[in-house]
């Protein structure tokens, strides 16, 4: 009895398709790893047999097609041309088939005899898509063997057709027709190919493909053999009379009629289930409302206003409850001080400058942790993508890169990190405009002071007043972007193919995490940059020695007159107001705690400050220059980083006129309709 | 099919769900296209996305976790980004 020969054979997929399942349950521990020649892209081989038959099962790497363009791709077809086994199993993912199947359609134009695995077909029956296995067989002219590898599903019979088919006639499998325009030129072709390379007169058709797909290995081959030259004329002339009949090149009219025929192939073996894939209905239902041209906005804005609304009602009591506390501290302090005898100069530090200050913006850490729970929330389920697509959108329409808006959202946290993540922009042109637009989204920093003062000014209004700010944000950095663009960087823009990733729900533990986090950070500079400018501000107020406590007399109260008639037209003319907006350019949460250290009072004692000196409008005002007015020292170091010295002066010089502008306006236009 | 894809990228932005549904292509079929059409330079690859929870605001430098929003955008001029033409 004579030895039965050896079966080769290769096993070839795209990524993710579950060729290694099928590859580890063909051939259990009978495997063998190592390289392929000359490259570091790992070769698998193991064994198997069946009925006598042993089978060297060659693992392929994962790849999309047959092209060259990629080491994998090369290694792949290299092995399929050079060594060519006995049969092929394509392993095809029977939930993504038409992407899977346009490596099978380029391995049965290479002749190549194919197996097809239709595997993971339990997760294309949870997505609703039932795959006619027969049908796609007949239609391919192969075996199709549907498989479940992770679960060893199909395996027996796929071993099998291995078998059975190994000793069959080669048999012609699908043809791919590219239409009458491509397909006389392609004949052409093929005659050419078949007369200067006879060796592959059995791969005519492949070889002549892939000249007009511009494969650079057959152009190669093409350009350094002898006979390849007669081909270059033929190539020349059929490309040309594609591209005059089809009015696209020859490549794409290859690749787009190979699509097409398989997106007809698919819809003829494939059916959709009713009922069946409902999570991903259920995403696509969420989809439809929420980036919907006409309600996806509005909806983002709802959530928004909803957001603050949230941070008001949840925050106050909670707010309170500090405030309560620094009150308490502040006596006890005070009293302990008294009782040690220490000198009022550092009974007034303690009190009137570290507690009152740093009190005054820790009083709103609650609502800092309710807003970024929200915003956790939000990015966690994977919304604040669908945000940025929304207003992608928006922005094109008026003729705006809408990419630029993920950082401005990034900008709702803090402007640094949001000026840091213009780097993913591809374009110079972009970047800089986005940076110069982040300093006017409302980072965190800022909604103490909006906290402080829509809570004494806009009762139950509060939280909408807030939600004008974030709101007149957006729209400047829009408007500006706009100007910006016109004056300095003309170009069109194009619109985009967003893939936006799957809605999950958050889990507890990381949506914690990140606004402990978040509140950490702002905890942290309470107890380092704003307590030392608190000192500063104590400082300031106390100097010269013996003068009253932040009084107009002392050196803060000189400084603070000088720049107070400048902002005398927005309604808040003040020195201490003054002084506090000139501060908060080291950090935004300073102004506050600068208000807080002058009069030496939290939070309740600054609301009673605030309303004996400031109105509704004039406070709207303060609200608006603080938005808009000079990027903080950070975000002035991360825009000089990015942009250039220049472009930095530029941020400083349009926020503080824009700034200005807006608050006199608002106070103007608002006094007199008020 | 990869003409109607240009054609329908320059309509407006969209996503890539809603375009393989318009079009009743698959989305990994759409996004196989893509590829070559960022490889035959048609279109190009844009941007990711910083997460915003991530950030460890002024001291995290940019170093936040990226999570990729895959986007492509037409090309305005389109030229070969990958293997060489004959003739040419």
């Amino acid at each position: 009895m004579s030895p039965k020969r050896e079966i080769r054979v290769a096993l070839a997929g795209n990524p993710n398709s579950g060729k290694t399942s099928i590859f580890n349950a063909l051939t259990g521990s009978h495997q063998y790893v190592g390289n392929w020649p000359g490259v570091t892209v790992e070769r698998k081989e193991g064994r198997f047999t069946f009925e006598g038959h042993e089978v060297r099962l060659v693992d392929l790497p994962g790849t999309y097609a047959l092209d060259a363009y990629t080491i994998d791709e090369r290694v792949a077809r290299e092995y399929l041309t050079s060594e060519n086994p006995d049969a092929v199993i394509a392993v095809v993912d029977a939930s993504n088939l038409e992407r899977n199947l346009y490596l099978v359609a380029q391995l049965l134009e290479l002749g190549a005899r194919v197996i097809v695995a239709l595997n993971m077909m339990d997760v294309a029956e949870s997505r609703g898509l039932e795959a006619d296995s027969d049908k796609l067989g007949r239609l391919l002219g192969v075996k199709v063997v549907p498989t479940v590898a992770s679960k060893n599903l199909g395996v027996d019979q796929l071993r099998r057709v291995v078998h059975d088919i190994h000793g069959d006639a080669p048999r012609p499998g699908l043809r791919v027709t590219y239409g009458d325009d491509i397909e006389s030129g392609l004949a052409r072709l093929v005659e050419a190919v078949k007369a200067a390379w006879p060796n592959r007169a059995d791969s005519a058709r492949w070889w002549a493909l892939k000249l007009l797909e511009s494969d650079p290995v057959a152009l190669a081959e093409m350009q350094t053999t002898a006979a390849g030259g007669s081909l270059r004329p033929v190539l020349d002339s059929v490309r040309t009379g594609i591209e005059k009949h089809i009015g696209t090149d020859a490549e794409t009219a290859v690749v787009e009629r190979r699509y097409g025929f398989l997106n007809g192939l698919v819809r003829e073996c494939t059916r959709r289930k009713p009922g069946v894939g409902r999570r991903l209905a259920v995403s696509d239902e969420i989809d439809r409302v929420v980036t919907n041209r006409w309600i996806g906005i509005p909806f983002f804005l709802l959530l928004l206003w909803g957001t603050f609304q949230l941070v008001f009602t949840v925050g106050a009591p909670l707010s309170d409850l500090v405030d309560g506390f620094f009150g308490w501290l502040g006596g006890a302090a005070g009293a302990g001080l008294a009782a040690l005898h220490a000198p009022g100069w550092l009974a007034s530090l303690v009190t009137d400058g570290l507690v009152a200050g740093v009190g005054s913006v820790l009083v709103f850490v609650p609502n800092i942790l309710i807003l970024f729970l929200v915003i956790s929330l939000l990015e966690e389920s994977g919304y604040m993508a669908r945000a940025a697509f929304v207003m992608d959108r928006f922005m094109h329409l008026l003729g705006l890169h809408g990419k630029s808006f993920i950082p401005m959202i990034v900008g709702f946290g803090c402007n640094v990190p949001a000026i840091l993540a213009t780097r993913t922009l591809e374009s110079r042109k972009d970047r800089i405009l986005t940076v110069m637009i982040n300093p006017l989204m409302s980072c965190s920093a800022r909604l103490p002071i909006y906290v402080l003062f829509a809570g004494a000014f806009f009762g139950r209004q509060q939280g909408l007043v807030v939600f004008s700010l974030y709101l007149l944000g957006i729209l400047l950095a829009v408007l500006v972007a706009r100007l910006f663009r016109r004056l300095f960087f003309k170009e069109e823009v194009a619109p985009l193919i967003m893939e936006l990733p799957p809605y999950h729900l958050p889990t507890l533990r990381s949506v914690l995490t990140h606004m402990w986090e978040r509140a950490w950070l702002f905890v942290r500079k309470a107890g380092t940059i704003i307590a030392a400018a608190s000192v500063v501000i104590w400082l300031l107020g106390s100097l010269p020695w013996g003068v009253q406590y932040a009084s107009e007399s002392s050196v803060i109260g000189r400084i603070g007159s000088v720049l107070a008639p400048l902002l005398a037209p927005a309604g808040f003319g003040y020195w201490w107001a003054a002084v506090s907006l000139a501060a908060g350019v080291i950090a935004k949460e300073i102004v506050v705690s600068t208000m807080g250290a002058i009069h030496g009072v939290g939070p309740d004692g600054l609301t009673e400050v605030l309303c004996r000196q400031f109105t509704p409008v004039s406070a709207y005002a303060f609200m608006v220059m603080s938005l808009v007015y000079i990027p903080c020292v950070a975000a002035m170091a991360a825009i000089k980083r990015e942009a250039g010295g220049r472009w930095t002066l530029l941020a400083i010089g349009y926020t503080l006129v824009l700034g200005w502008l807006l608050a006199v306006a608002v106070f103007q236009v608002g006094s007199r309709l008020a | 099919m990869i003409r109607r894809v240009l054609a329908e990228m320059k309509q407006g932005t969209t996503t890539l769900r809603e375009l393989s549904r318009k079009l009743g292509i698959e989305p990994g079929a759409l996004d196989g296209m893509l590829r070559y059409m960022v490889r035959r330079g048609l279109v190009r690859e844009t941007y990711h996305q910083c997460r915003v929870n991530e950030c460890r605001g002024c001291r995290c430098l940019g170093r936040c976790e990226e999570r990729p929003i895959a986007g492509y955008a037409a090309v305005a001029q389109p030229g070969r980004a990958g293997g060489d033409r004959a003739g040419s």
